[in-house]
């Protein structure tokens, strides 16, 4: 096993440097600058290119590429050209920020997609399972930004109006933590106050990719318990608790993992709208900020950590795939 | 008292009973005024920052510009206690009592400083071609007392003067070239009346009030705290408007007007802004060449109908380059919405539809037909773009929208690479110079403004003449000859004059926005 992830690692080099090579001929290739950015009323074409000069983008394109490619592989990110600082203090900054939003959306497409995947198998057919089909259904086909609007106009707007309604339950719309009285906090009420803001983004990005969870759930659940040792299991007596949970839920799982593996670049991708939305300081927003401003030396740290984090979730699912299945072997 | 921290707290509350129970109390919230924008900042330094909120950050907080201007755009002492000014230069005399925040007192030497450092090339710094390109040199007389030189003699020339000095004991062993990537930037010493405390990237800036600023420059501000907070989306900034989290919401928009004006706790500004909209043509095509035919296309165009549809009557007509409310705007006679004068025009023109498909042909049978560009970004600009096609339709100009990614756009504008655009400009200070956008010098420089290529006699004589006119009546005289020939060669269809717009909370008191800012008056805002 160890040498089949050594193995995927260094297949994985070639692959990152040839995603990066692809960016920074895409974002070169696509008209504007970064000094665009700074062009307004009375600055002299001079002034612009004295800019460009400073930044060492008048330098010829493969010369760019290299110097890039060079001070990239050392480690050294460069310097944001539109946020005026070191790109490895804005990485700093966003990494922990967009691991929290997109790990909790994870665990909420898992944990609420698996356990009502479950539920319809087991109650198939039943009023609950086309509830909960019906459900599904609706909150799959809702874009995640509008679901994000949506709960920002109910859950902040309006219910903030209601005279009976519970404060804790109305949410705020932006930001990681309250702007003003947030340091006053002991440290669980810090806690608290980050779970509250957490809670609405993490249902807009992770809540419709858990109904699709659910449906493939279901069906993978419902032709597990249909074959013969699990009618084995029932017929041994044992407690219909344990012949799901334990017995077919293991095989169930299986295609799952695959989700898991394929959910990683859709929810770092659906973290770009998400974060927009809710003003949280996380890389998709970032990402999306230095594109529109030809930050060349964001973009690339930035893809680069994506296509990372793809590679290393594809992976992982992998490894998973061996864990669950004993018929699968790495060797 | 805030209601979303409340809201929190409670919240924070009922899971913290246990360990700690709640400390917050709401001392902070009530000393605290949360502004709101929809874009973060960019540099606290004057010599390199170029974005107007950060701008308006620097020169009504953190920093003491020269001069101030009072609401009728009359420059107005400030650091520079008062002025000798004569054709060939001026000499301030600075107040001696200002401070850096890190306690060392402003000098005419760092006035000097930030002179030299802006006027170097390896700067970049856009103060050089913004204020500085009638200003020749600086000398120090003595510690408060700094002259600088013209390069000749103009109308308004304390209009050069509106930026503040950056202290030299800080920044003189920056290299120029990197002061756009200094610390300092990030993390500014200031000389006003507020003082940088902390900026969380991406999330807030905070900035606290100095306790001691000189009466001589308005004394201490009321409010202890101004935290500004960056939320990109308007219906989110809208919501954290409404709940009262934000106390002035300075990114609103002309379609979210009518919610907050029926919203208890909220009330509503605008004013007019630094900001038009405009068609820009490109008179080198043979299309645009002749001005009959631009002031047709402008003559065929319902300003007043895009004004109320698109922007909610948050705006007025354009007629011209030179803002409304600017003490050399001429009030000049709009171009009529008429489209029969206008059809008339294209016909005197020789656009006639000869094929009878209900689009114009000339001569040699080119049908009336172009690109109009715009980016979509902006869903007015879009908008705008559609309607003037509707309106260019009914006479017989047929023209296909495109809408593009910003910086395409830029990119195609800037090369010259279009038929017709919807853009706005913005005036980045109150000085009149139209130069660099319709002086036919301009007109096939690389890169420069006049990217509708103009090249016109009259607006050129008008405007050399308003430039250096040395007296403001003849300015004012040149300026409104400059306006109507600007009118009659309309290589923009000048359309409208956006209002500002901001929501402030009924907890502030004594906030007053106009054209000089959302931030102009941010000393005197008081929290009840």
């Amino acid at each position: 096993m160890t040498a089949y992830i050594g193995r995927r690692l260094l297949h994985a080099i070639p692959l990152t440097l040839g995603i990066l090579t692809l960016v920074f001929v895409l974002v070169q290739l696509a008209p504007g600058d970064p000094a665009a950015l700074y062009i307004q009323p009375n600055v002299a074409p001079e002034v612009i290119e004295q800019m460009r000069e400073n930044w060492g983008l008048d330098q010829p394109i493969h010369i760019q590429y290299f110097q890039w490619m060079k001070s990239f592989v050392t480690g050294d990110f460069g310097y944001s050209l539109a946020q005026h600082r070191p790109v490895t203090a804005i990485l700093a900054d966003r990494i922990p920020n967009t691991l929290i939003l997109s790990g909790t959306a994870l665990l909420i497409i898992f944990a609420l997609g698996i356990a009502l995947g479950i539920i319809q198998a087991v109650r198939q057919h039943s009023a609950l399972d086309n509830v909960l089909t019906f459900g599904s259904l609706f909150i799959y086909s809702m874009p995640s930004f509008w679901l994000a609007l949506m709960l920002i106009l109910i859950f902040s707007s309006k219910l903030h109006t209601v005279g009976w309604w519970p404060d804790w339950l109305t949410f705020p719309p932006s930001g990681i933590t309250s702007s003003v009285g947030y340091e006053s906090l002991g440290f669980w009420g810090k806690l608290a106050d980050r779970l509250h803001h957490l809670v609405l983004p993490s249902i807009a990005l992770g809540v419709s990719s858990a109904a699709a969870v659910a449906r493939y759930m279901r069906s993978s659940m419902l032709e597990v318990i249909r074959q013969d040792y699990i009618r084995t299991a029932r017929a041994k007596g044992l407690p219909e608790r344990a012949v799901i949970l334990k017995h077919a839920l293991k095989n169930a799982l299986l295609p799952i993992i695959t989700l898991f593996g394929l959910y990683l670049p859709f929810l770092l991708s659906g973290a770009v709208l998400v974060e927009t939305v809710f003003a949280w300081p996380g890389m998709g927003k970032t990402i999306v900020d230095a594109i529109y401003a030809r930050d060349y030396p964001v973009v690339m740290a930035t893809s680069f950590l994506f296509a990372v984090m793809v590679v290393v979730g594809n992976l992982i699912a992998d490894v998973l795939y061996a864990v669950i299945d004993p018929r699968i072997r790495y060797d | 008292m805030d209601v979303a921290p409340v809201a929190i707290r409670r919240a924070a509350c009922c899971l913290a009973v246990a360990a700690l129970g709640c400390a917050g109390d709401d001392a902070a919230s009530e000393r605290t005024v949360v502004v709101a924008f929809n874009a973060e900042m960019q540099a606290f330094n004057p010599l390199v920052n170029t974005d107007l909120n950060t701008s308006e950050v620097i020169n009504y907080m953190l920093f003491t510009p020269l001069i101030q201007y009072d609401s009728a755009f009359e420059p107005r002492p400030y650091l520079a206690s008062h002025w000798d000014l004569d054709s060939t230069g001026v000499t301030f005399h600075l107040h001696r009592n200002v401070r850096w925040h890190d306690g060392a007192p402003v000098t005419a030497h760092d006035v000097a400083f930030t002179f030299e450092r802006a006027k170097n090339p390896e700067t970049a710094s856009v103060l050089a071609s913004v204020f500085l390109d009638r200003v020749s040199a600086a000398t120090v007389i003595d510690s408060f007392t700094v002259r600088f030189e013209f390069t000749g003699p103009h109308a308004r020339p304390l209009d050069g003067f509106w930026w503040p000095p950056v202290p030299r004991h800080i920044l003189e062993d920056v290299p120029p070239p990197e002061l756009v990537r200094a610390d300092f930037n990030r993390r500014p010493v200031g000389s006003g009346p507020f003082l940088f405390v902390d900026w969380e990237p991406g999330v807030s800036v905070t900035l606290e009030r100095v306790p001691d600023f000189p009466e001589s420059l308005g004394g201490p501000a009321n409010l202890d705290r101004v935290l500004f907070r960056f939320v990109a989306e308007p219906t989110t900034l809208l919501s954290e408007t409404l709940t009262g989290a934000i106390d002035v919401n300075g990114s609103v928009f002309p379609h979210q007007a009518a919610e907050l004006e029926r919203a208890s706790g909220v009330r509503l500004l605008h004013w007019p802004s630094r900001e038009y909209y405009y068609i820009g043509w490109n008179v080198r095509d043979p299309t645009f060449a002749d001005p009959r035919v631009r002031r047709a296309l402008t003559m065929a165009l319902d300003r007043r109908e895009l004004i109320d549809a698109l922007l909610f009557e948050y705006a007025v007509p354009a007629t011209g380059a030179i803002a409304p409310w600017h003490p050399m705007h001429a009030d000049i006679s709009p171009l009529p919405h008429d489209p029969a004068a206008a059809a008339a025009a294209l016909d005197a023109a020789g656009w006639r539809d000869r094929d009878g498909d209900g689009v114009r042909e000339n001569e040699v049978g080119t049908p009336f037909r172009f690109t109009l560009m715009t980016n979509h970004e902006n869903p007015v600009r879009t908008d705008i773009a559609q309607v003037a096609q509707a309106a260019l339709a009914r006479v017989g100009v047929q023209a296909d929208v495109r809408t593009m990614e910003w910086q395409t756009l830029l990119a195609r504008h800037r090369a010259r690479d279009f038929d017709a655009v919807v853009q706005s400009w913005v005036l980045d200070n109150f000085r009149v110079d139209p130069f660099s956008l319709f002086h036919s010098s301009q007109a096939e420089r690389a890169g420069s403004y006049n990217r509708s290529g103009l090249q016109d006699p009259r607006v050129d004589r008008a405007m050399e003449a308003a430039l250096a006119a040395e007296d403001e009546e003849t300015a004012r005289r040149a300026w409104r000859e400059f306006s109507l020939a600007l009118q009659q060669a309309q290589p923009f269809t000048f359309l409208m004059w956006l209002d500002e717009l901001a929501a402030v909370s009924d907890r502030l008191d004594g906030v007053e926005m106009d054209a000089r800012g959302t931030l102009v008056g941010v000393a005197r805002w008081r929290k009840r």
